[in-house]
């Protein structure tokens, strides 16, 4: 029986929205965590049909098909479980976006689902995003935490103009860059001391764990 | 010179490790310079150019992410024939249409993003205003020392008495009313759990010493009232004007 990310990643393929949602919900069913079900699902599935690009098995084209229905079993997904859950609100705001040319959103999209499910409030600016635009809804929202991604190397060469503009932002929010590039290449001449840096959803995860829970005033 | 050269498509003509021995004149206006073909090729497609191009397959195609003059990563179908240890390599860049096809879902999807945002946003707002609304919607009036005047406005659900039931009770607590008298004229639609929590609240009344009246009943409200059991003592009184005569506020 072959793994359930590959068969998944086949499903994607196919732009078999169906099964590939029943196959999520099953794994969720089975009582997966979400931090498990985007992991080692969804990122191993997409992760699989990259390695199919390499082997000439699949097209580009093929790619697209797969990344919108897995964007659409991702949704499902989420409202499903914030309708099951109940959520504690914490009164912290997270925004997310892709870098400006950057379209891969999918882990991302995951890493504010995470957010969202831990009582954050969230809003995901999407793919291809560019500063002016970052920088405007930073300043009217006032988020605390601002996540950028990327994927591809040269749009890395924006990252230090967009940390720069948006850790100096009145309210001062943290600014996360996240992506499967950080484990692979140093990124330090393009962040500041106060840049957090996560490679995983996992690292995102124990983040998220491990940031305050507001400020509370206490008096002794 | 090759007939090769006036190909409508960068063309390159490799030794067996990819070194260039001749290209198209195509191939310079669409790329850098370069000795080694593997050199134009980007650095996350290198392996499956070394796999899928080798000399073993005698002709292949694959797609790759290429280098050009105009972009670090453009997307091409390259494609190889291999003919005495020598290769000729053709590179067709993917149809731009499809590019701007992506671009216009992208944006659309960006579209649908925000609406969706505005929505929410709208949609918070409005229930904002509608807990406004609530809480404007029971005002409490003094018509004597010992006497005063609620009129409900809008539907009778748990939501109106939800929002109004703390203050309501504080100021009649403070004020030291004996009658408050829920005056049901401007009420609409009744639900069974806004009669529910509204009995509720002449019960704590009933508690605190306060005697509640209700003003203005209309049949389709009546019938409500009357399934709920009511063990206490409520005066019912049929219009508002009856109240403020025996009030003395109307001559």
């Amino acid at each position: 029986m072959p793994e359930k990310y590959i068969e998944l990643s086949s499903l994607l393929l196919s732009g078999n929205q169906e099964e590939a949602w029943k196959l999520l919900s099953d794994v969720k069913n089975s009582g997966q965590e979400s931090l498990y079900i985007y992991e080692e699902l969804v990122a191993k599935a997409m992760g699989h049909i990259g390695y199919l690009w390499e082997k000439n098995e699949v097209t580009v084209a093929d790619e697209h098909l797969a990344t919108s229905t897995c964007e659409f079993i991702l949704a499902r997904y989420q409202w499903e479980k914030l309708k099951e859950q109940e959520i504690l609100p914490k009164n912290q705001k997270a925004m997310f976006l892709c870098l400006q040319h950057e379209q891969h959103h999918l882990g991302l999209k995951m890493a504010c689902n995470l957010f969202e499910e831990s009582g954050w409030e969230t809003r995901f600016m999407g793919p291809n995003l560019p500063l002016e635009y970052a920088t405007t809804a930073a300043k009217e929202w006032k988020p605390d935490v601002i996540s950028l991604s990327f994927s591809i190397i040269y749009h890395a060469e924006q990252l230090r103009e967009y940390i720069e503009e948006l850790e100096s932002l009145p309210n001062n929010p943290i600014v996360i860059v996240g992506g499967r590039l950080i484990s692979q290449y140093s990124f330090a001449s393009h962040t500041s001391e106060r840049t957090v840096l996560i490679s995983s959803l996992t690292e995102t995860q124990n983040w998220i764990n491990h940031y305050p829970q507001g400020v509370e005033t206490s008096v002794s | 010179m090759s007939v090769s050269q006036y190909l409508p498509h960068p063309y390159f003509h490799v030794k067996h490790d990819f070194t260039i021995l001749s290209q198209s004149a195509q191939s310079n206006d669409v790329f850098p310079h370069a000795d080694n073909f593997l050199e134009l090729v980007d650095s996350g497609s290198k392996s499956k150019a070394l796999s899928i191009l080798s000399e073993f397959n005698r002709m292949a195609a694959c797609e790759l992410t290429m280098r050009t003059l105009y972009s670090p990563y453009a997307l091409m179908d390259v494609s190889i024939h291999w003919h005495s240890g020598e290769g000729h390599v053709l590179c067709i860049e993917k149809d731009t249409r499809l590019t701007e096809l992506e671009s216009l879902v992208s944006q659309h999807r960006a579209r649908l993003a925000e609406t969706n945002m505005e929505l929410l946003d709208k949609k918070e707002a409005l229930e904002q205003a509608l807990i406004e609304v609530k809480k404007l919607s029971s005002p409490l009036i003094e018509i004597t020392k010992k006497e005063a005047l609620v009129p409900l406005f809008g539907d009778l659900d748990s939501a109106l008495i939800e929002h109004n039931e703390t203050p309501l009770l504080a100021k009649i607590f403070e004020e030291e009313y004996d009658v408050i008298h829920f005056d049901f004229s401007g009420v609409g639609e009744i639900s069974e759990e806004g009669v529910s929590k509204f009995i509720n609240l002449l019960q704590k009344l009933d508690l605190m010493g306060v005697v509640p009246s209700v003003v203005a009943i209309k049949p389709n409200h009546a019938i409500y009232l009357n399934k709920s059991s009511i063990k206490m003592k409520i005066e019912f009184q049929n219009s508002l004007s009856k109240v403020l005569k025996k009030s003395n506020c109307v001559t």
